[in-house]
């Protein structure tokens, strides 16, 4: 299983797509920080202070680091979404299935290996988008404030960091196991990133309307991936589709209902794979 | 531990269904130690479902596969550490060199070191282009390195679907001296081929396959019919063919251009000679000859149309 795991890892460090992936990222956090530290140089006019002070606030520390995990997280399901359903379902394009399957024949280590990959790819990920972050929040802040100020660096705040760390990796392990159970489903990449990228979009739009509603309509949302997302996450103002504006449940009851969605993806996930017949 | 030392592959009753499809029907076959196993059969006849069912790619609807005396079913990562295979069409990643393609498939099978992919690579003549990505590789190319990666932990059993596919003629040539050499170092060789002139060369046993049954097995020489073809030229084509299909003892004749076979004894080439020349025909030229194991092929799995 570790050959198997190290294989995984070789594959995906080799392809260019990764590497794609992770310029994606860094642009995308050049982008956000330098577009809010623009507006905050150059506010527009009927801008109110409040709001200027709340965008101040994304790009300096000690609030930027909210916002380099909340960032991580949107723009890493969507990255990563493309990675694991690629590497998945090419496979099959590719015809590399039947040649890995006729070396080993254990099919939940086949499905295992390339979760524990993209685990370690996610968890790598997240550190290259926080260095990135911290990088481009180190200069706003400077420019913003002129100095660093430390102070709130204490033994806890680290703690804080570290929980902030593993919330973003387990909202992204939900939609790394989803891509990984539709494009086993569909026996494609496209598949995989079109169902997973559309859930995704599709869910979001979908709380907004419940949350609207009234009676048991608005209760639906506790129940959905993306709400109980939001519910883990720290929040900020860049928070894309997970944004959710009704109450949010307990951080409790949000793992919970992640981990029985998780669950569910992984089990199906090996459950068709060692029962469908590998023709491709 | 395997129940019958010499017997490496044995299927009972394997039958798989495709909702009401029959792709394979009641399969009983036997491969041997050492043999080089031809798998003939025409299109959809059953080769490639059976090939992969060996493989545990295909989970079959009955019956049993045993390989090294082990059931597919339950022992198959052990089966596999000693099976090669040579699918039809080769899968590799094309954004890595035919090197870091066997590198990975090295890993998963943890069996092959850097100095068995270096062997396995120039022993394919591959061993130039091993850094060239696999995107840019000829089909003969992808065909060589499909062999080099099923030969890299050292199988004792391999399976080859239409190993010469796609490769030009000295290639073809080299991979057929590759799998009589492969049967000669005692490895069991288990090759699907519709090249049949190809399967003739080099196996030593053959199974003909036709709607998932099995219609014919048996090693080349006793399935061809010795001693039943004559072939002849003659002055008055159409006068030949109505005379000769008038004997009792001429199974049939055959147009082949200004060529005429004939199913009739070879014994017999002195009287075809002489009822001619009787009836003003004359015979420029006359071969007796064995059919070929494609004619055997054709009629065996033509008969079966008719049916």
């Amino acid at each position: 299983m570790i050959d198997q795991i190290r294989a995984e890892l070789f594959k995906l460090r080799k392809r260019k797509m990764t590497w794609i992936m992770i310029i994606v990222l860094a642009a995308f956090f050049c982008l956000i920080f330098f577009a809010i530290y623009g507006i905050t140089a150059n506010p527009p006019a009927r801008m109110p202070h409040e709001g200027l002070e709340t965008m101040r606030n994304l790009i300096t520390f000690p609030d930027a680091f909210k916002m380099i995990f909340s960032t991580a997280q949107n723009i890493g399901a969507i990255l990563l979404t493309i990675i694991v359903a690629s590497s998945v379902g090419n496979e099959y394009g590719w015809g590399t299935i039947r040649q890995t399957l006729i070396r080993k024949g254990i099919r939940y280590q086949y499905v295992l290996s390339k979760l524990v990959a993209f685990i370690v790819y996610a968890l790598i990920g997240i550190v290259i988008a926080f260095i990135i972050g911290f990088c481009l929040a180190l200069l706003t802040t400077q420019w913003i404030n002129g100095a660093l100020n430390w102070d709130f660096m204490t033994v806890s705040y680290i703690g804080e960091l570290f929980t902030m760390y593993g919330w973003t990796f387990y909202g992204l392990f939900v939609y790394i196991l989803l891509a990984i159970l539709l494009s086993l489903v569909g026996r494609s990449a496209i598949v995989g990133i079109g169902g997973t990228l559309g859930y995704y979009f599709v869910e979001s739009i979908a709380i907004s309307i419940f949350n609207q509603s009234g009676g048991w309509l608005s209760e639906i949302p506790n129940y959905l991936i993306g709400h109980n997302i939001s519910a883990i996450l720290p929040a900020t103002m860049m928070q894309g589709p997970f944004a959710s504006s009704g109450a949010l449940p307990s951080t409790l009851y949000a793992s919970i209902v992640l981990a029985i969605y998780c669950v569910v993806f992984l089990g199906l996930s090996l459950y068709l794979f060692k029962r469908r017949d590998v023709t491709a | 531990m395997e129940k019958n030392g010499n017997v490496v592959v044995r299927t009972e009753h394997l039958t798989k269904h495709y909702g009401k499809l029959v792709a394979v029907d009641d399969l009983n076959l036997e491969v041997h130690r050492g043999q080089v196993f031809g798998f003939l059969g025409p299109n959809g006849s059953g080769k490639s479902t059976t090939m992969c069912m060996m493989l545990g790619l295909i989970a079959p609807t009955s019956g049993n596969i045993e390989i090294f005396g082990l059931s597919v079913k339950n022992n198959l990562a052990d089966i596999l550490g000693k099976t090669g295979a040579v699918m039809e069409s080769p899968g590799f990643y094309p954004y890595l060199s035919g090197w870091d393609n066997l590198k990975v498939f090295a890993r998963i099978s943890r069996q092959s070191t850097d100095d068995r992919i270096k062997e396995v690579l120039t022993l394919v003549d591959l061993a130039d282009r091993a850094q060239d990505k696999f995107s840019g590789y000829s089909q003969g190319m992808k065909q060589r390195l499909a062999i080099a990666c099923a030969l890299l932990h050292d199988p004792e059993f391999i399976v080859f679907d239409e190993p010469t596919s796609g490769l030009d003629p000295a290639g073809m040539k080299e991979i057929r001296e590759l799998i009589i050499k492969l049967g000669q170092e005692g490895k069991t060789v288990f090759l699907n081929s519709h090249l049949l002139h190809e399967v003739e060369q080099v196996c030593d046993h053959v199974a003909i396959i036709k709607k998932g049954k099995v219609i014919a097995l048996g090693a080349p020489n006793d399935l061809i019919k010795h001693g039943d073809s004559v072939q002849i030229r003659v002055t008055d084509i159409d006068k030949a063919v109505a005379l000769l299909n008038e004997e009792d003892w001429v199974s049939s004749v055959t147009r082949e251009g200004d060529l005429l076979i004939l199913k009739a004894p070879t014994e017999r080439t002195a009287d075809i000679s002489a009822l001619l020349a009787k009836n003003g025909v004359f015979v420029s030229e006359m071969k007796a000859g064995d059919e070929s194991l494609e004619s055997i092929f054709l009629e065996l799995t033509e008969e079966e149309t008719v049916d």
